[in-house]
């Protein structure tokens, strides 16, 4: 916004067009005010992403099978971390060239070519940020939301206490894991995101009490015998229509019951 | 046109700086036997790595002594091995740390003097059949999946060379930055073939503090295959 106020002055050298010139500062200034609160307020989920929450919840619904002397339930806690949509911050860019590019039109010379220059670089620089962006958060959503990862953890869980060597007397437990953290989430360094999972196990045995521990496949706070989240650029997550995300999912699921099954009695 | 012709140069002399390449063919693995969900040519299902010693090529007068150069060396190595454990969850042995008369036969055997002659076949001969061959056997002796060669140019803090670098009209940074200072290579034990690589070259290296932060070149590495996955 500084920008185009510190340029307004030099339009008045010209005061045939100084109506025009108030015109598209205050437009300018308007477009400029409305990114820069973008950014401020706090983020207005879209209906897209609400969409793909609902479809992620409706993928992993509470999932409950026996095995042995075993009821495991595996359950969502939370939504699906999804990250903003990002590419919306390019939307402002083809205005603001369109914008410069007509203020290029009315200004001095002197001024005219950087304006008009910059006008041309920033609509379809713009364009392409925006729909390269897009491609990437669509990925990236359709790849977290289609994941069925209770089923997956539940399914894992039960071939492991299918393996395990439980004897005949064991009592009879209940295994619950609420999944409290799972999706992608912004990470330091900046402009790096980790795909993260984190769940409370709980065991409870009859007339013996209740076991509890947090798992946590987080950065900087991830359990002792947990492998490090995934961490990477969002373009790496939404390459080949989000693979490594799917990769991921399915080996933190994996990851989630061996580590479930180590700490059950 | 001459907008357009100075954004492709700006952008072929970024793009120079780094240089990064993944095989697409079937990476395979020795030190275990699971059937994983990964793609087949993902890196990180070179789990277990062998860590040859990071070599350093450091300009006359930097280091006092060859200690200080060896000293130099496994501060780097640490830097590599805190980050690949850590933050990629690699399982890394060292070379140097096996039986130094095993190594030194192995490279004998392989018509290798030492680690040093050894370096210089890196990384451009190593995909000829004797490079392959080295890596196999110091890969499968430590029972490792992969091979991780590091290594580094130190360069010498620029003084008048700023001043040339105006004089040449940008032509010794545009070197600089098409000339990798640091590098790091992963080679399959399976084949002996260079399946993953990450080359920098330290933009501004001249103003920066020694050493370098070596840790970014793996950023874009897959995680290594998680234990909990091997059956």
């Amino acid at each position: 916004m500084d920008y185009y106020l510190s340029i307004t002055p030099m339009l008045f050298f010209r005061s045939d067009k100084i109506p025009a010139c108030i015109f598209l500062t205050i437009f300018l200034a308007t477009l400029a005010t409305a990114g820069c609160s973008t950014h401020k307020n706090p983020p207005v989920e879209s209906a897209a992403l609400r969409q793909s929450q609902n479809l992620f919840a409706a993928n992993n619904p509470v999932v409950e099978k026996q095995t042995k002397n075993y009821r495991v339930i595996v359950r969502m806690a939370t939504r699906a971390e999804i990250p903003e949509e990002f590419y919306k911050m390019w939307a402002l860019f083809p205005a603001e060239g369109a914008g410069s590019l007509a203020l290029g039109l009315i200004a001095p010379p002197m001024y005219a070519s950087a304006l008009v220059v910059g006008g041309i670089l920033l609509i379809p620089g713009g364009t392409f940020g925006y729909y390269h962006d897009k491609k990437i958060w669509e990925n990236i959503q359709k790849a977290i939301s289609s994941r069925r990862f209770t089923s997956a953890v539940c399914s894992n869980i039960i071939e492991k206490l299918d393996k395990k060597q439980i004897y005949n007397d064991r009592l009879e437990s209940t295994i619950e894991i609420a999944v409290q953290i799972f999706g992608i989430v912004e990470a330091t360094p900046k402009n790096r995101s980790c795909f993260v999972v984190s769940a409370l196990i709980t065991q409870t045995i009859k007339e013996k009490g209740v076991i509890r521990e947090n798992l946590k496949i987080i950065q900087n706070d991830r359990s002792p015998d947990a492998p490090p989240p995934q961490c990477t650029s969002l373009s790496e997550f939404a390459a080949d229509d989000g693979r490594l995300i799917k990769d991921t999912a399915a080996e933190f699921a994996k990851v989630l019951a061996v580590m479930t099954v180590d700490r059950i009695e | 046109m001459k907008y357009a012709l100075s954004i492709f140069c700006f952008i072929s002399i970024m793009s120079a700086c780094s240089y990064h390449s993944e095989t697409e063919d079937p990476v395979e693995a020795i030190s275990y036997n699971s059937n994983v969900t990964r793609k087949a040519s993902s890196v990180g299902k070179l789990r277990r790595l062998a860590f040859l010693p990071v070599e350093v090529i450091a300009y006359k007068g930097r280091y006092q002594t060859s200690n200080d150069l060896l000293s130099a060396a496994k501060a780097y190595e640490r830097q590599c091995l805190d980050y690949l454990t850590h933050v990629k969850g690699y399982d890394i042995v060292f070379i140097s740390e096996s039986d130094p008369e095993w190594a030194n036969a192995i490279l004998e055997k392989n018509g290798f003097k030492n680690l040093k002659k050894l370096f210089d076949s890196f990384p451009k001969s190593v995909s000829e059949k004797q490079g392959s061959t080295i890596i196999q056997v110091i890969g499968r002796n430590l029972g490792a999946d992969g091979v991780l060669v590091v290594r580094l140019k130190e360069e010498k803090p620029w003084t008048w060379h700023g001043i040339l670098n105006i004089a040449l009209m940008n032509l010794p940074l545009i070197y600089q930055l098409s000339s990798p200072d640091i590098g790091a290579w992963v080679y399959e034990t399976a084949s002996g073939r260079l399946v993953w690589k990450q080359e920098e070259a330290v933009f501004g290296a001249g103003d920066k503090v020694m050493p370098f932060d070596v840790q970014w070149l793996f950023k874009e590495m897959e995680n290594a295959i998680p234990v909990q996955m091997l059956d």
